[in-house]
């Protein structure tokens, strides 16, 4: 690991690092700071040109008549549904995968492989339409786990991959090896060795599945069409749909409200996820 | 541990033990199959036949659909605004993403804030920023104009999403004010990835530059980018295939308007199929795009195959 020492730094150089901050911490944190302020300014204070930088009187009330001003807690009940629900199927489907691609030589593994480099590769809205044929007819429309399959397949090959890698090099092969000589079964291994050891890689798979999950829109919107079965992003998305920027205010508060909890997961998972998307990222 | 020698299906030990990757593999397997392969070829089918969800019939047409897509303006300008976004944001967000890698590299005490701050743009849903950033770029209300203004570079507040006064071929105000939202969203997955490849360049590297003198500058050009060309190869072909197909800020911030200034090919898409419903017509877009990605996907996969393992 290196990190290069400060005081080697040249003044120019302390200049253009001290901008480069500044510059970085407005640009992101711009946006994030007027959807707060947003959030908190009454009506009358919303629409006035130009905007005030700082909420005159900020109405704390909102956030708590947001719930009833739209099914928030519904929307909110069916994003945590599905992004549970996503989290286990792909934790399911990409560590047996990932596991019979890191010990195993067998026929038709660089197949395989390339399938998932490939389907990788392909834009969503390309499977889209035909996938809404499919859920239509296994009657999976409207439904959690019509949503939960189509992010679980996604999820698969970014994930395989890189708990492939991971399971390669998170502890000596050995360690299976004599459990298999004292009577342990493959499945066994698998299930008491691999899984226990590698939980760092899984942990950073499942964080980065259930963001993705958390924010995703395009499929959600075209397979959660009923009000009832709304995920969050879609629900924000029809508020707007419905009145146009005329309700922003209700919006950006609704919209703090479905950041909140995926931030703090971020806050709490963050370290091991950027170890783990770094290793298996960079590896390809 | 479960002991036992024979039992399942009456197969012995060995033939167990070469049947076991391919039922670890077999979930997965199905479901790539079934909801990813199946889908795409569906997808290819229907782009020959004349299907549009409001009409009974729905006849093959062959080539039809291709042809008229050959002659769609629309389709062309999406075409064209796909192609010039996936180059400017893949090459813009990969040079700001090394930028943020190399800050974040550096010892500092606000290191651990500003790593985690700088990937909040990834965090949170785009339905919510794109709203944000919808709401600075009007020309009512908007933080930007306001501050472009006190500055005194406008006289007038701009409308950057409705303006297509300025700006030279497809390159209107509203083409690159998504082009900033874009940039913004997709940085830090590229600063993420570039940070690991920071690290694993060996410390003694640039022990030995500095002994012959080198330069901060010249460390960089002979040392970190040399080092750093494997990772950005992939990162350059992923964030190529990610940005081909981006459906969400472009469809959100503008649905591909105003006339068709921001219209990227997943927006055409869904527009089409999903709004007008003609499905077939949709298909026969997202077929051109399954074209254009396989032949990315052939660079992308001899590049690993010459790399690693596969």
């Amino acid at each position: 690991m290196l990190t290069q020492r400060r005081s080697k730094d040249s003044p120019l150089g302390r200049i253009m690092i001290l901008l480069g901050t500044i510059v970085l911490l407005v640009w992101v944190g711009l946006p994030f700071y007027w959807l707060v302020i947003t959030s908190l300014k009454p009506r009358t204070e919303l629409f006035l040109t130009p905007p005030t930088w700082f909420p005159r009187n900020p109405e704390w009330g909102r956030y708590i008549e947001i719930w009833s001003f739209l099914p928030l807690a519904r929307y909110m009940l069916n994003s945590i549904i599905v992004t549970v629900l996503t989290v286990l199927l792909s934790l399911f489907l990409t560590s047996t995968a990932a596991y019979a691609l890191s010990r195993f030589e067998f026929r038709g593994k660089t197949l395989f492989l390339g399938m998932l480099l490939f389907t990788q590769l392909v834009p969503g809205v390309i499977t889209v339409i035909p996938l809404y044929f499919v859920l239509y007819s296994l009657g999976l429309l409207n439904n959690y786990f019509g949503l939960v399959i189509a992010y679980s397949t996604g999820a698969i090959p970014f994930a395989t991959l890189m708990l492939r890698s991971y399971f390669k090099s998170a502890y000596p092969v050995e360690l299976e090896e004599s459990a298999l000589i004292d009577g342990c079964t493959r499945f066994g291994a698998f299930v008491r060795i691999c899984l226990p050891l590698s939980r760092p890689g899984l942990v950073a798979v499942a964080t980065m599945n259930s963001i993705n999950a958390w924010k995703e829109f395009m499929f959600s919107s075209i397979i959660m069409t009923k009000g009832q079965y709304r995920t969050l992003a879609v629900g924000l998305r029809s508020m707007v749909g419905e009145f146009g920027l005329s309700y922003i205010g209700e919006f950006m508060t609704a919209s703090v409200v479905a950041c909140l909890p995926i931030l703090i997961a971020f806050l709490f998972m963050q370290k091991s996820m950027v170890e783990g998307l770094s290793s298996g990222a960079v590896k390809g | 541990m479960t002991k036992r020698k024979k039992g399942f299906l009456g197969l012995t030990g060995r033939q167990r033990e070469a049947l076991f990757p391919y039922i670890m593999l077999s979930p997965a397997l199905v479901a790539v199959l079934v909801l990813s392969f199946y889908p795409i070829f569906l997808g290819l089918r229907l782009s020959f036949y004349d299907y549009t969800l409001l009409y009974q019939s729905r006849p093959f047409i062959g080539w039809q659909n291709y042809i008229e897509l050959m002659r769609d303006a629309t389709f062309w300008s999406s075409l064209t605004n796909t192609l010039l976004y996936t180059v400017l944001n893949g090459v813009g967000s990969t040079i700001i993403g090394l930028g943020v890698a190399l800050l974040l590299n550096r010892e500092s005490r606000i290191r651990g804030f500003l790593r985690s701050f700088s990937l909040f743009p990834w965090v949170i849903p785009s339905v919510v920023f794109s709203y944000v950033w919808m709401w600075f770029f009007q020309r009512d209300f908007s933080p930007i104009n306001d501050l472009l203004m006190r500055l005194g570079l406008i006289s007038e507040p701009i409308a950057f999403l409705g303006n297509l006064d300025w700006g030279i071929g497809p390159f209107t105000l509203p083409f690159l004010s998504v082009l900033v939202v874009r940039l913004w969203s997709s940085f830090p997955m590229k600063a993420v990835m570039l940070l690991a490849g920071l690290q694993s360049i060996p410390a003694e590297l640039y022990e030995a530059a500095r002994i012959d003198g080198a330069t901060t500058w010249q460390q960089f050009r002979h040392v970190t980018l040399p080092m750093l060309v494997p990772v950005l190869g992939v990162i350059l072909t992923l964030t190529l295939i990610w940005n081909f197909g981006h459906f969400d800020i472009n469809y959100l911030m503008t649905q591909g308007g105003p006339r068709n200034a921001t219209n990227v090919m997943a927006v055409a898409v869904y527009l089409t199929g999903f709004g007008q419903f003609r499905l077939g017509y949709a298909a026969a877009m997202g077929g051109i795009m399954l074209l254009v990605t396989s032949l990315i996907a052939i660079v992308y996969i001899q590049m690993l195959r010459k790399r690693e393992d596969l």
